[in-house]
């Protein structure tokens, strides 16, 4: 299926087509949505919650919706807002409990591959975690939605520098403690 | 000792750490509109608590807004006293369109209130329709 643009969908809303506009914004940006909670909150069942939360004041707030700024980044800012109340009031997480399910396309080669990847998702969820809130948040949709500074900042609501701010240190301590468990695997770039 | 990792890397990382939308939870979203329906028309969210006020409104109209635009009233609110007074004669006409609108507000308050809740669906639709409890 094609996707349809932001303004189509919003067309679809405002002609009474709730149920299909909304299934569009499902097909379009569920998945980066769902990435976004996973990331941030590190935990499927609250990944799972805050999406469908977030999901919900979309539509509840969707015919309020102006066209001030991109619909995705009105989104992604609703579901920033959600993940942090998350955040408030999480209850420690065990991550022994947790069971990613794996992107087809990466599930792709061999089961040493497959289990590399998984090791390297591990790593990677474990060190966004031992970044503070808001460097957690940027780093997480800078890379999940269109790696975009100014995006980035309108959806947190900071300013550009705030938020380049923010991924420079987050990169750094993500680069310092992944450089250590990835480093053999991805060997990157000599400078 | 290795490099630190660069852009492309961890762009390459975030890109292949993505994991797909589980078709529990898509299942779930997809709930949302028919749990939630768009306000219409004939929306009883905003119909119920406009009705409330139409006896504080009834009331107004006939006994202060009439008057003052010199259209002659007395017989219709005594007509008015005569329906209501035999019944609740302790009560004046102020009184009970009051009780009444408070009455019926308090109704349209938890009709929108159940409408309205996030944990309706959370709770008692989403993870039934799934299967997640």
């Amino acid at each position: 299926m094609d996707s349809l643009s932001d303004i189509e969908i919003i067309e679809q809303f405002q002609a009474g087509n709730y149920g299909e506009a909304f299934r569009n914004l499902v097909e379009i940006h569920g998945k980066t949505v769902y990435n976004i909670a996973l990331f941030t909150l590190n935990d499927e069942v609250l990944a799972e919650d805050a999406t469908q939360d977030a999901f919900i004041k979309i539509y509840r707030n969707l015919g309020k919706f102006k066209g001030q700024a991109k619909l995705s980044t009105w989104m992604y800012r609703i579901v920033k807002n959600v993940c942090y109340d998350y955040l408030k009031k999480r209850r420690p997480i065990a991550l022994a409990d947790m069971e990613i399910e794996m992107d087809p396309a990466s599930d792709e080669g061999s089961p040493e591959e497959v289990a590399m990847s998984s090791w390297q998702h591990e790593e990677l969820r474990n060190a966004i975690q031992q970044l503070p809130a808001k460097q957690r948040i940027a780093i997480t949709l800078y890379y999940f939605q269109d790696k975009s500074y100014e995006e980035t900042a309108a959806i947190m609501g900071q300013p550009l520098n705030t938020v380049k701010s923010y991924l420079h240190r987050a990169k750094a301590t993500l680069a310092k403690s992944l450089d250590f468990a990835l480093g053999e695997v991805y060997e990157p770039a000599t400078v | 000792m290795s490099q630190p990792l660069y852009d492309d890397e961890f762009e390459q990382l975030f890109s292949r750490a993505q994991v797909d939308l589980p078709p529990h939870l898509k299942a779930r979203l997809m709930t949302i509109p028919h749990l939630m329906p768009q306000p219409t028309f004939w929306d009883l969210r905003w119909i119920v608590p406009v009705a409330s006020l139409t006896p504080a409104i009834f009331w107004l109209l006939i006994t202060k807004l009439l008057p003052l635009m010199g259209i002659v009233t007395g017989g219709f609110v005594s007509w008015a006293k005569d329906l209501v007074l035999p019944v609740l004669p302790a009560l004046s006409m102020p009184v009970i369109g009051i009780c009444v609108s408070i009455f019926l507000a308090s109704i349209s308050f938890g009709i929108w209130i159940y409408w309205n809740s996030e944990s309706r669906i959370t709770l008692v639709y989403g993870r039934y329709l799934t299967g997640r409890l």
